[in-house]
């Protein structure tokens, strides 16, 4: 026991070396009062919100059950902690600048978060943020996730402000949506850049949906050209074939080998820009899947299994229709 | 659903390209010197090629094409007379005015004779395609049969002198 407890403050110790000199404060959460949710819930929620607060990388935190370990040693129950003289009296015990309370309340179906940061050294309220929220339960835990961005004074990052936005369920639903080169690959072959996008890399679609719109409206243009030359061919040709005089003949016939021209022409066109489309659109195929989402070796399709027939291992590929 | 888009896309590219027609398949007037296997002047059937249902008819004119100094024709036409029958025969505008000289000949079955005086009191001859008369025929029996003129056939300048037919066209009828 006695080498644990050594142990202790020689962890203590050169926690205080090692962190108290920099300029990075040392922080400690004191377990969130439970008012209307059981105890559970709450240590859950403060669990979260520590682990959100080391994500902050704004300060050195005390692990709670170092935290945990230290108050004991010293004799102090944690339980029955919330006020902010016994906040401060804990955080001097521990040696942080810094103590984080709070208490999550439930009043009806709506639950409110009130925190407090406390300054150790002056026993002064540095900030305090309260939210109120309506809701499953489980939403606390991103507002918890939240909080802790705010009362270090910076914006949550976009992920959990979606989170928020969609709700947990949905969003991790999302997020187990993993991109793939294959997915890519198929919907670049339903609509060209349409993969590109989903890839994240819009210059690339918007260059391939450009192109492919500008080669459509070419191709089109050209078949509406040759569309009225043949119309004019066909009118030429009935007079053509009405006409019993040379002279007649002759006019009509010169028209229509003018128009023939012109229609070939056209036709060339046509089949030029159709192509191009083609083209364009294969290379978007292409390009979608090699310059699609990297893929965990895990989750692409090809597997090493065991061929009982051929009493052999090989090489197994699978795509999802 | 977007595997078929993704078919028909396909597809689209594939037809765009359209089928034209090279001019000489076009260009199939029997009276178009620059297209005629035959040597003017010459007699024609215009139009020449029919396609029919059995017991349609259909009409075709008797042309005198790139003539010159004609005065007057003399027309033997043969056909089939098992699958074609003779519904009717008119007058065309080389013999006008108010009493032509237009004499027909059908009492010969498959036999046609016509003859025909161009009559003016500005000039006694005509050039270029003259329509001599139009001729209405039904069919009978189903298969493929031909009008043809005769090499009696005759022109004649104001002087009765005989022109020199260079060229008899063919009338092509497939009954269906």
């Amino acid at each position: 026991m006695n080498v644990i407890k050594i142990l202790i403050y020689l962890y203590f110790f050169l926690f205080s070396i090692t962190y108290g000199q920099s300029e990075i404060t040392t922080v400690a959460v004191l377990d969130f009062e439970a008012r209307g949710i059981n105890a559970l819930e709450a240590g859950t929620l403060t669990d979260r919100f520590t682990s959100e607060l080391n994500n902050t990388n704004t300060m050195r935190l005390v692990e709670r059950g170092m935290m945990a370990d230290i108050l004991e040693e010293q004799g102090f129950q944690q339980t029955g902690c919330t006020t902010d003289e016994c906040a401060v009296e804990v955080g001097a015990l521990l040696g942080v600048q810094k103590m984080i309370s709070g208490a999550i309340g439930k009043i009806g179906s709506t639950y409110t978060i009130d925190l407090k940061m406390v300054s150790v050294q002056t026993g002064a309220t540095e900030e305090t943020k309260s939210v109120t929220y309506m809701g499953k339960v489980d939403g606390l835990i991103t507002e918890m996730e939240i909080l802790a961005w705010e009362l270090m004074k910076l914006k949550p990052p976009q992920a959990l402000v979606l989170k928020k936005r969609m709700g947990a369920e949905a969003y991790l639903s999302q997020q187990t949506k993993q991109k793939t080169k294959i997915g890519a690959m198929t919907r670049s072959l339903l609509i060209p850049g349409y993969g590109q996008f989903y890839s994240g890399n819009k210059k690339s679609a918007f260059f391939f949906m450009g192109t492919q719109v500008a080669f459509l409206g070419l191709a089109l243009n050209s078949q509406s050209k040759f569309n009225s030359l043949q119309s004019d061919q066909d009118a030429a040709l009935l007079s053509y074939n009405a006409s019993v005089t040379q002279s007649d003949i002759e006019t009509y016939a010169t028209k229509i080998i003018n128009l023939d021209s012109d229609l070939q022409s056209a036709n060339d066109q046509l089949t030029l820009f159709s192509i191009s489309a083609a083209s364009t659109w294969v290379l978007n195929i292409l390009h979608a899947y090699i310059s699609g989402p990297d893929e965990d070796l895990a989750s692409l399709p090809v597997y090493l299994a065991y061929n009982p027939v051929s009493r052999g291992f090989g090489l197994t590929w699978s795509i999802t229709l | 659903m977007k595997y078929f888009f993704s078919i028909l896309f396909v597809f689209f590219f594939l037809s765009c390209e359209n089928d034209v027609t090279g001019v000489d398949d076009l260009l199939d007037n029997p009276l178009d010197e620059n297209q005629v296997d035959y040597d003017v002047p010459a007699f024609v059937f215009y139009p020449s090629l029919f396609d029919v249902s059995l017991g349609q008819s259909f009409q075709t004119q008797i042309y005198a094409m790139g003539v010159e100094n004609l005065r007057g024709v003399n027309v033997l036409i043969e056909y089939d007379e098992t699958k074609l029958s003779l519904q009717n025969l008119n007058n065309g505008s080389l013999a006008d005015g108010t009493n032509p000289l237009f004499f027909t000949d059908t009492d010969t079955p498959g036999r046609i004779e016509i003859s025909s005086v161009y009559m003016s009191a500005d000039s006694g001859s005509v050039d270029g395609n003259l329509k001599i008369a139009e001729l209405i025929f039904s069919t009978i029996s189903i298969g493929s049969s031909t009008i043809d003129f005769m090499n009696e056939s005759e022109m004649l300048d104001p002087d009765d002198n005989l022109i020199e037919i260079k060229g008899f066209a063919q009338g092509v009828v497939n009954a269906n």
